[in-house]
């Protein structure tokens, strides 16, 4: 099963900056990358937003601030985005003409329900449907309107998912796979550096291993997903009692290997049990 | 190198040469004068390490220890191996990538490293020459081909058959003057050339007009070097410091793609991107594809929860156990997106791209791997 469609999104959008030939390296080419992902920016007003990335290029000195919906806008929100100066984001971004920064919020979201959204604010979208990439609005540059004038073809690209694997807020179905993965590489480590089951550090050190990029993300936020992490250990640990003598098996047992492979069959047949449970739930 | 009691004297890098040069006479004659027999072939092997060696481990049921010479940077390491033992030349000049020089039966050399490797807790690994590396080492300066093998079979990845009997499989090695033509006729042939990955090239370096001044050296997809032909140590050697030097330069490209943040004045930034595979063909059955490749069997010794995202897109949530790095997989028929974090070693790209061309196709590529 997919991600939620938040995090979907965010994968996709980052993706545009990837350099990468598997994904339209739309923004990627145009110089931007990504520069901070669900960092709490302060504004002048002292009033804060956290938008979900921000791509900054160098060459333009420009910044996309990027804000992943995918139900309705919500007003105070986009009231604070319109109070955002581009000041306010030089504290969390290095470019080397910090006097010509300039930006462009912009909401990044799906064909459904667009036709909603679009009238209640006055930012620009980027839209990602099922086969094409569109825009609409300004986008603020030259370069990036000229880019999106026609939509942008998806056939024969398949979206990345481990930009960004979750968000403290996705369903447990979407969690579990990203922690099991962690658990078991914490447990396959080297002697010396291995972390079990129940260490206090184990949340933080999954953490490290399936967000790759976790200094980028506010101290708030990750808090949010060490303790999501925790808590699905926690939950897994409950409902899955073998779970715990298996990993503690790889983490010690002669034959590790022969461990492993069982943990594989036993690891999916856990998430393929809590996404049937999520398809119950939802029907 | 069986065991010696009375090691030479290494003070030099000229010593150790002539070290080199002596094991690859042939043994002397029971009255201890003339020599006897036929020369001995002098094999190097070119390891990656991540943690370096401590002067007394275990590997796979090898007992081994280090000792010093007159010279820092060489090593003798001695492996015992239930009653037998060996000896082995350590060149640490390049802490990452030490190179193993013996004289052993090429059996037992091999079989040592092989062991040596395999063993996951001292993070050694052999160095991956996929075929795009094994191009680039016969047309390095100076060298001339002399020719090549190959090695292919589809068991370990794509071949849906339990039996012998419907697993493709190709073995192949030439060597001399029609070496070149072989290879081109190959090549150029589309259903035998996507199953033609070099297992090896034999390269030529120096003047054919005395067996001292050249050297014949086949080199193989696992970084190993044999001396076939010719006594040149030092065109040996040399062959050895160029292909050192290319593996490094392609490690370190591939290394600063591994994805984190990088600090750049005092600020936090995104840093890396995932590694593009392009499949040469496109797999047939993709599940059994990704269930062959995540079995942690050898050679891909990789291990992973698969997630299907639709019938042609899958997700892997993988380790690689011979080194312990968790890393990420979207696959697709006809590509495949691998994402590796920092911290984790960049052999794992160049050992899978290495191993997909000997068991999926010769054209599979990883378009960030020169």
């Amino acid at each position: 099963m997919e991600a939620g469609p938040h995090t979907r999104l965010i994968n996709m959008f980052m993706g545009l900056c990837m350099n990468t030939v598997s994904w339209p390296n739309i923004l990627g080419e145009l110089g931007y990358e990504v520069r901070l992902i669900e960092q709490t920016v302060s504004l002048r007003s002292a009033k804060k937003v956290v938008p979900d990335v921000v791509a900054v290029s160098d060459k333009a000195v420009h910044a996309i601030v990027a804000e992943c919906k995918f139900g309705e806008i919500r007003a105070d929100q986009d009231q604070r985005y319109q109070q955002l100066a581009s000041e306010d984001l030089l504290s969390h971004i290095s470019i080397h003409d910090r006097n010509r920064l300039s930006h462009t919020v912009c909401y990044v979201d799906t064909p459904d329900d667009h036709d909603r959204r679009e009238p209640s604010t006055g930012f620009p979208f980027i839209t990602f449907g099922r086969d094409y990439i569109t825009a609409s609005g300004d986008l603020g540059r030259k370069e990036l309107r000229k880019r999106f004038a026609e939509p942008i073809p998806l056939e024969g690209y398949d979206e990345p998912g481990y930009l960004y694997p979750f968000s403290h807020d996705d369903e447990d179905y979407v969690v579990i796979p990203h922690v099991l993965h962690g658990l078991i590489a914490c447990a396959w480590r080297p002697p010396g550096k291995r972390f079990k089951i129940d260490d206090p550090g184990t949340p933080a050190a999954i953490l490290a291993i399936v967000h790759r990029h976790v200094e980028l993300i506010s101290a708030k936020h990750k808090n949010q997903l060490k303790n999501r992490i925790k808590n699905v250990i926690d939950k897994l640990l409950k409902e899955r009692s073998d779970l715990r003598e298996l990993v503690t098996k790889i983490d010690a047992d002669e034959h590790r290997t022969a461990s492993i492979q069982h943990l594989q069959k036993i690891c999916e047949g856990v998430i393929s049990d809590y996404e049937t449970q999520t398809r119950l739930d939802r029907f | 190198m069986e065991e010696s009691h009375q090691l030479p004297k290494i003070n030099t890098r000229q010593q150790f040469m002539d070290v080199l040069e002596d094991m690859i006479l042939p043994p002397k004659s029971e009255d201890g004068n003339a020599a006897a027999g036929r020369m001995r072939e002098l094999k190097s092997y070119m390891v990656e390490s991540d943690d370096g060696l401590p002067d007394r481990f275990e590997a796979s049921g090898l007992l081994c220890s280090v000792r010093n010479t007159g010279l820092d940077e060489i090593k003798i390491l001695n492996v015992h191996e239930n009653r037998d033992s060996y000896e082995f030349y350590l060149d640490k000049r390049d802490p990452r990538f030490f190179i193993l020089h013996t004289n052993a039966k090429s059996d037992d050399a091999r079989r040592i490293v092989e062991k040596m490797t395999h063993d996951a807790s001292h993070a050694l690994d052999h160095a991956w020459f996929h075929s795009g590396m094994l191009e680039r080492v016969v047309g390095m300066q100076g060298n001339e081909f002399r020719g090549f093998g190959v090695s292919y079979s589809d068991r370990e990845l794509i071949s849906e058959e339990e039996d012998d009997a419907g697993v493709e499989d190709l073995k192949l090695s030439i060597s001399g003057s029609m070496a070149a033509e072989m290879k081109r006729m190959i090549q150029e042939h589309p259903d035998i050339g996507r199953t033609c990955a070099y297992k090896m090239v034999r390269v030529m370096r120096g003047s054919a007009s005395s067996v001292h001044d050249y050297a014949q050296d086949e080199v193989h997809s696992n970084g190993h070097f044999s001396l076939k032909r010719g006594k040149s140590v030092v065109d040996h050697l040399n062959l050895l410091k160029m292909c050192h030097e290319a593996y490094s330069e392609t490690m370190e490209s591939v290394e600063r793609l591994r994805i984190g943040t990088k600090r750049v004045g005092g600020k936090t930034l995104f840093d890396g991107r995932p590694f593009d595979f392009k499949f040469g063909h496109d797999v047939e059955n993709l599940e059994l594809f990704i269930a062959k490749m995540f079995s942690s069997a050898a050679p891909f010794n990789l291990w992973g929860i698969r997630s299907k995202v639709n019938d042609g897109y899958f997700r892997v949530m993988a380790i690689d156990l011979h080194t312990g790095s968790p890393l990420n997989f979207e696959i697709a028929n006809d590509m495949m997106r691998v994402y590796l974090g920092k911290g984790n070693c960049g052999n794992t790209i160049l050992r899978l791209l290495t191993n997909l061309q000997m068991h999926h196709d010769a054209k599979d590529a990883c378009l960030q791997v020169a």
